[in-house]
């Protein structure tokens, strides 16, 4: 458990960093087909966040993340 | 993380100016919430452009999302300290409604050029500032320096923990008030804290005078605190790694990027340590970002007087000059050296 959170969160936070190598047009598509693909994200909709929330009794992590 | 519904957001267009409330600066900032919008905490928190992580660490992240779970398991008897969290109604409901960013729709255009419809975070700043400077006001401090880091107090916080005081530096308001190096800040003004970024929370909303109360973990002792702040007690902080500065560089200084001479480089040019020595490293060519150059600046200027003003500041410091001191429309008189010659230029100011 806590290795898989040192896994989420280190992903997390190299997120932050930017990948000059990409213009912003090709990150931010590239990362939200990533977000969408990945079942533990609810990409761009908080409302749905916040549905999933009220029903399992969690809260919720919200990320901003403008891509740079 | 996965005790948590996880919401990742690209977009400013259309973001709940009630709800969420950071630091515009980031481009990397986290809310833990409950599902009917109480906040629990913030996370993300930058003090140099060139060290875009220095202030944040797994671990602390890691701390910050546990006292997460433990307010939420807890909930709602924890809602009195974390109350706070909710800032005070916006100016406008969501980032478009600022006149300055009208042009933005609510919704990202991921059919056409996604990115010509996106709005940056730190454009929310850029707007703040452009519609004090419409209304022909000084800017406020709060909006000059938002979300100060704790350093401004006086207090070194731990990046890899959630507020425990690293360092206390002498002579501060933070000393004064009698943190310590290794106390553990558990509430600032009634609200529990999560991360240093909870902390620039309550400095951000903070008065230009204020008495802040804190009780800290002291080893088995939980001590009760005052953080007296005085006026003017934001002016330490160092605005100018912000993003949102570049536009303040155009509204206050015609496009250029200033630096303060270090001391060994003002010897070289016969300038001493208590005067204004603002290296020109960058001007700029286009729009109102060259009124400098069109002006006569150029770059490897050195402003050696502003408005009459020849003591020695900071970059920040000619911004908080400028924007609480000048209005659109007015002229600066200014004198740069430049190739050992003394050359009176006049800015006009957008």
């Amino acid at each position: 458990m806590v290795r898989r959170t040192a896994i989420w969160t280190g992903a997390l936070l190299l997120a932050a960093i930017p990948a000059a190598a990409q213009d912003r047009e090709t990150k931010v598509r590239n990362d939200r087909q990533q977000i969408e693909n990945d079942a533990k994200w609810i990409y761009n909709d908080l409302e749905q966040g916040l549905r999933i929330a009220k029903n399992e009794g969690k809260p919720l992590l919200v990320v901003l993340r403008c891509i740079p | 993380m996965d005790q948590f519904v996880c919401v990742r957001l690209v977009q400013t267009n259309g973001l709940d100016l009630s709800l969420f409330q950071f630091d515009f600066d980031l481009t990397f900032s986290v809310f833990f919430l409950n599902a009917d919008k109480t906040i629990y905490g913030r996370f993300g928190t930058r003090s140099s452009r060139e060290e875009a992580t220095e202030d944040i660490t797994i671990s602390g992240f890691r701390k910050a999302l546990e006292g997460a779970l433990i307010l939420h398991k807890t909930y709602p008897a924890t809602l009195q300290i974390v109350a706070g969290k909710r800032g005070p109604a916006p100016t406008f409901k969501v980032p478009e409604e600022y006149p300055s960013l009208r042009e933005y729709k609510p919704t990202l255009d991921y059919v056409g050029n996604v990115v010509t419809s996106c709005m940056h975070c730190h454009q929310v700043h850029d707007a703040q500032r452009k519609l004090v400077r419409s209304e022909r006001k000084p800017l406020p401090d709060q909006v000059l320096y938002p979300w100060p880091m704790p350093d401004v107090v006086g207090l070194k916080l731990d990046p890899k923990e959630r507020a425990k005081v690293e360092h206390v530096e002498p002579g501060s308001a933070a000393e004064r008030a009698g943190f310590k190096a290794g106390d553990e800040i558990i509430y600032l003004q009634r609200q529990a804290l999560l991360s240093i970024a909870d902390v620039q929370w309550v400095l951000h909303n903070a008065g230009p005078a204020a008495q802040l109360e804190a009780i800290v973990r002291r080893g088995q002792d939980a001590v009760n605190l005052t953080l007296s702040l005085d006026e003017g007690w934001r002016r330490k902080a160092d605005i100018s790694w912000r993003t949102s500065s570049w536009d303040l560089r155009r509204m206050a200084a015609g496009g250029m990027l200033l630096a303060d001479m270090p001391d060994t480089e003002r010897s070289q040019s016969g300038l001493d340590e208590d005067s204004m020595a603002l290296f020109v490293k960058h001007i700029g060519l286009y729009g109102e970002h060259a009124i400098a150059k069109n002006a006569g600046f150029a770059k490897n200027d050195v402003l050696v007087a502003v408005d009459g003003k020849t003591n020695r500041m900071s970059e920040t410091e000619y911004f908080a000059y400028v924007m609480q001191n000048k209005l659109p429309g007015q002229r600066m008189p200014m004198t740069v050296l430049r190739g050992g010659k003394r050359i009176e230029l006049t800015l006009p100011l957008p």
